[in-house]
């Protein structure tokens, strides 16, 4: 970041700068009057300058422009921020759960090491390093000013000691003397981890833990479609990480939602509108290099996903259907397709279809929209001897959701085309009923599959564009909410993990607040025993990247803890840079004008 | 010389109203009384009786029809007799003279076009003392026509100079719109003179394929300074005779060039007047602008044309 000793002549000389190109392209120079003019065409004819002319003048502008914009930012001073250099004291855990042998073959010290190696060698230039050996009495074995190769000698003499390590009282002699701490530890010396997280960067070497277990589980539905799904968490024994937090993840991993880092108690997440059906619910601590704990469920859908649009061949849709179909589609952001007859369907589509026939095969699993169609066992056309025209709103069912609010006792329909049959197989509830109670609009149910629609064409009726929007949003919304809003959660399969639970164990359970049932929730029947490492391999060397040291404990594998202390600044002036820009410009300019024979 | 070269002032500061320009066209008109053209080698045209007279020659017994005016009325005082006054008959030759003080001209320098404006005024001065009659046009801005005035007797040599001090600087070079102005009425100049910097060239053809009758006299003031009129460097340069701008580069070469194109100029006008049978005279601006009209005159008369 740039910044100017004057900024007040900077603005001044910045105003004279725009002042002079303005005058420069406004106020053009006044041209010398020339007797002989047509001479002057002819002698610069075979002149190469003068042919070249525009871009001649283009780059003799710009180096005079450069050459007062480098005065400008000369005389304003031109500083810039650098970071100033840092002293870090590099804590060594020397405590005997240090020779723990990894899976790799190597000691938690010698893992230690390399990562050592690999953070001292990422620090920025002019950093220093110290090396302060943890032990029951912690000593600086390497302080700053030594060369690195010193600091390596040293870390490699470095070996464990048979008393714990006194990690706090290490950092407390790095702080003392102004040096920002990292410690290197396995982080088995739990009654220091609180402290130790508090005033020090902290990686962790070797095998992770985690025992925070999720102990109660509520899905709410605060809204029309939002979802909320709340959970708490407890600790058994020392808890792996001060931070933690809830992850929704999709089957594949990828992430949905995802809480800040919440103490102990009940954290809420927030599920988007597009996490439906099977998801994940993680527990995860600070250092997200494991998980605690988690459990399968299946969130209810709150909307529909995609749309397939049918029309008889040779057709096309009624202009108010296709603007309210699209107008859903980019509302919901949903998919949308055409689709021919008998072309197979999606089993997230819902197929809208206007006109000719529909039979309960070709539903799909999420439903159908019929205008005006002729459904199998339900409606038939009407025949020659019993024309139905003119037809009146009489009663409109106020209680169900798709005609429930709307205006449509008002609706007009010129002839109505379809009747219900009279053996019906379908149950056929008329949401709007017309005279003699023919059903207007309406919806039916067959094993399961669901339809919506009218039995009149749009164009026998004064349907407006603006309703059709609404009453076919309605419908989409009608088909894409579940019929009971019971989440069904699923049963983990086995061989999930020691750590993995569902909520139809009898272990754990999900509860669902309002009014529906809700199985109790228990504990863990079977907690881990304190300490134990359960499954989580250690964090590759290769993961600590020590520019992420910097950065917040839950984005960076392997880190956690206190962020180090912010670097402060120091400035740096950049007046000789500009100074030495200003004499190049000179001499470019006077090159140019030399060769150009001025 | 009356004067030195050192004692007067040069064309590019000597205004033409001022006492000293004055003097120096008396003088001139002195110098060269009896430098006549008409006559000569140069133009053998035979003068016209153009009037009885104002010269006194005699008296003679007044005769009916004698106009009123030619009684003399002094003697009839003192002697109670009619005698009328019979004068020196006139004869006179016409002489057009064209100044070019267009553009091209004006934008040359103020010495170029001061000299020419002098040269003009000392060229009509001294025909119309030596009682030839003077049809004087010179450009007017941007008009097509120019601003053309007749010139009967000696005594209107001042209206010569008041005539030239009034006329407007710039505009086009359009002389050849002249001709048929100073060819009215029937009027035959025995010779012509113009003076300009006969730019462009097919302008000058033009000019001299419309001149029938009478010799062609051209005086192309120049100067050394104009062909190297501008610094090296980039510059921007506008036509002086029509809205054109430009920026040109100048550079060594581009300057030489330019300087070479002058002097081709300078040649094209005089293979133009010879191919004419004109005579062109060039005039160094930096020289005094009586001298060199005297000598033009005195080679003029002596058949020293070339």
């Amino acid at each position: 970041m740039i910044t100017f000793e004057r900024p007040d002549l900077l603005v001044y000389c910045l105003s004279a700068l725009a002042i002079f190109l303005l005058l420069y392209w406004r106020v053009r120079p006044r041209p010398t009057s020339m007797a002989y003019f047509t001479l002057w065409d002819e002698a610069v004819r075979a002149s190469m300058v003068n042919r070249a002319l525009p871009l001649i003048r283009m780059v003799r502008f710009l180096t005079t422009f450069l050459l007062l914009v480098t005065c400008a930012l000369l005389i304003a001073g031109p500083v810039v921020q650098r970071p100033r250099a840092k002293d870090w004291a590099i804590v060594l855990d020397l405590s005997p759960s240090m020779d723990v042998r990894e899976e790799t073959g190597e000691t938690r010290l010698e893992l230690a090491r390399r990562l050592i190696e690999r953070f001292v060698a990422g620090l920025e230039p002019g950093d220093r390093c110290a090396l302060v050996a943890a032990t029951g009495r912690p000593v600086v074995v390497a302080r700053p000013d030594r060369p690195r190769a010193w600091f390596s000698e040293r870390l490699a003499r470095l070996e464990t000691q048979v008393d714990r390590a006194d990690l706090v009282g290490a950092i407390d002699i790095a702080r003392s003397q102004g040096f920002e701490p990292v410690v290197f530890t396995d982080g088995q010396e739990p009654a220091d981890g609180p402290e130790l997280e508090r005033h020090a960067r902290v990686a962790r070497v070797g095998s992770a833990r985690a025992n925070r277990a999720i102990v109660d589980l509520t899905v709410r539905r605060p809204s029309r479609h939002g979802v909320e799904v709340a959970a708490r968490t407890a600790a058994f024994g020392e808890p792996s990480s001060e931070a933690w937090m809830l992850r929704l993840e999709d089957p594949e991993g990828k992430l949905l939602a995802e809480t800040e880092s919440v103490p102990d108690g009940w954290a809420v997440l927030e599920v988007p509108r597009r996490a439906s059906g099977r998801v994940r619910l993680r527990s995860v601590p600070g250092d997200a290099c494991t998980w605690d704990d988690d459990c399968w469920l299946e969130l209810p859908s709150g909307q529909p996903r995609a749309i397939a649009l049918s029309v008889p061949a040779g057709e096309t849709f009624h202009p108010a259907l296709n603007v309210a179909a699209h107008v859903l589609g980019q509302a919901f952001d949903l998919s949308m397709r055409e689709v021919e007859a008998n072309e197979p369907l999606r089993d997230d589509e819902v197929l809208v279809k206007e006109g000719g026939r529909l039979t309960w095969d070709e539903v799909p699993p999420e439903g159908a929209i019929a205008i005006g169609c002729e459904l199998e066992g339900s409606l038939r056309p009407v025949a020659q001897d019993e024309v139905v025209v003119r037809g009146v709103v009489l009663d409109v069912d106020r209680d169900h959701p798709v005609s429930a609010g709307l205006p449509l006792d008002q609706l007009r329909v010129r002839t109505i085309a379809l009747v219900p049959e009279a053996a019906p197989s379908a149950v056929l509830r008329a949401l709007v009923a017309g005279p003699r109670s023919l059903p207007l609009i309406y919806a039916a149910r067959r094993d399961g599959k669901r339809v919506f629609g009218t039995t009149f064409p749009i164009q026998e009726s004064d349907l407006p564009t603006g309703m059709m929007v609404v009453l076919l949003g309605r419908m989409l919304e009608a088909l894409a909410a579940p019929e009971t809003h019971v989440p069904s959660f699923l049963r983990a399969g086995p061989g999930e993990g020691p750590w993995s639970r569902t909520a139809t164990d009898a272990a754990s359970g999900g509860m669902l607040d309002d009014d529906l049932p809700s199985p109790p929730i228990e504990a863990p029947r079977v907690f881990w025993r304190e300490g134990e490492t359960r499954g989580a391999p250690p964090t590759p060397v290769e993961a600590f990247l020590p520019a992420e040291s910097d950065i917040g404990p839950r984005l960076s594998p392997g880190w956690s803890g206190a962020a180090p202390r912010p670097r402060t600044t120091e400035p740096h002036s950049l007046a000789d840079v500009c100074a030495i820009l200003l004499l190049m410009l000179l001499f470019a300019r006077g090159l140019l004008d030399f060769l150009l024979g001025v | 010389m009356w004067k030195s070269d050192q004692e007067l002032t040069p064309n590019a500061e000597l205004e033409l109203t001022s006492v000293e320009a004055r003097e120096r066209l008396d003088w001139l008109s002195r110098a060269t009384r009896r430098v006549h053209l008409a006559g000569t080698e140069w133009l053998p045209t035979r003068r016209r009786l153009v009037s009885d007279g104002t010269l006194f020659r005699e008296h003679r017994e007044y005769a009916p029809g004698d106009e009123a005016r030619h009684v003399d009325w002094h003697v009839y005082a003192r002697r109670r007799e009619l005698v009328s006054k019979v004068y020196e008959p006139e004869e006179r030759a016409r002489y057009a003279v064209l100044a070019d003080l267009s553009g091209s001209v004006v934008a040359a320098g103020r010495a170029k076009w001061r000299t020419l404006r002098l040269m003009t005024a000392a060229f009509a001065s001294v025909f119309l003392r030596q009682g030839n009659a003077v049809s004087l046009a010179v450009t007017q801005g941007d008009e097509d026509a120019l601003a053309v005035k007749h010139y009967e007797t000696p005594t209107q040599a001042g209206l010569i100079v008041r005539h030239l001090a009034d006329a407007k600087l710039g505009g086009r070079s359009g002389l050849r719109h002249g001709i048929s102005q100073l060819t009215a009425r029937g009027r035959r100049p025995a010779a012509w003179i113009v003076l300009s910097d006969f730019h462009p060239p097919r302008e000058l053809e033009a000019l001299l394929r419309r001149i029938d009758s009478g010799r062609v006299l051209l005086i192309h003031p120049t100067a050394e300074g104009e062909l190297h009129p501008l610094p090296r460097g980039l510059r921007r340069i506008g036509d002086a005779e029509a809205p054109r701008r430009r920026w040109v580069f100048v550079t060594r070469r581009v300057a030489r060039r330019y300087a070479e194109l002058v002097r081709a100029h300078r040649r094209e006008v005089r293979s133009i007047a010879r191919m004419n049978g004109a005579v062109c005279f060039e005039v160094d601006v930096n020289e005094p602008f009586d001298r060199s009209a005297a000598s033009i005159l005195h080679r003029l008369a002596s058949g020293r044309t070339s």
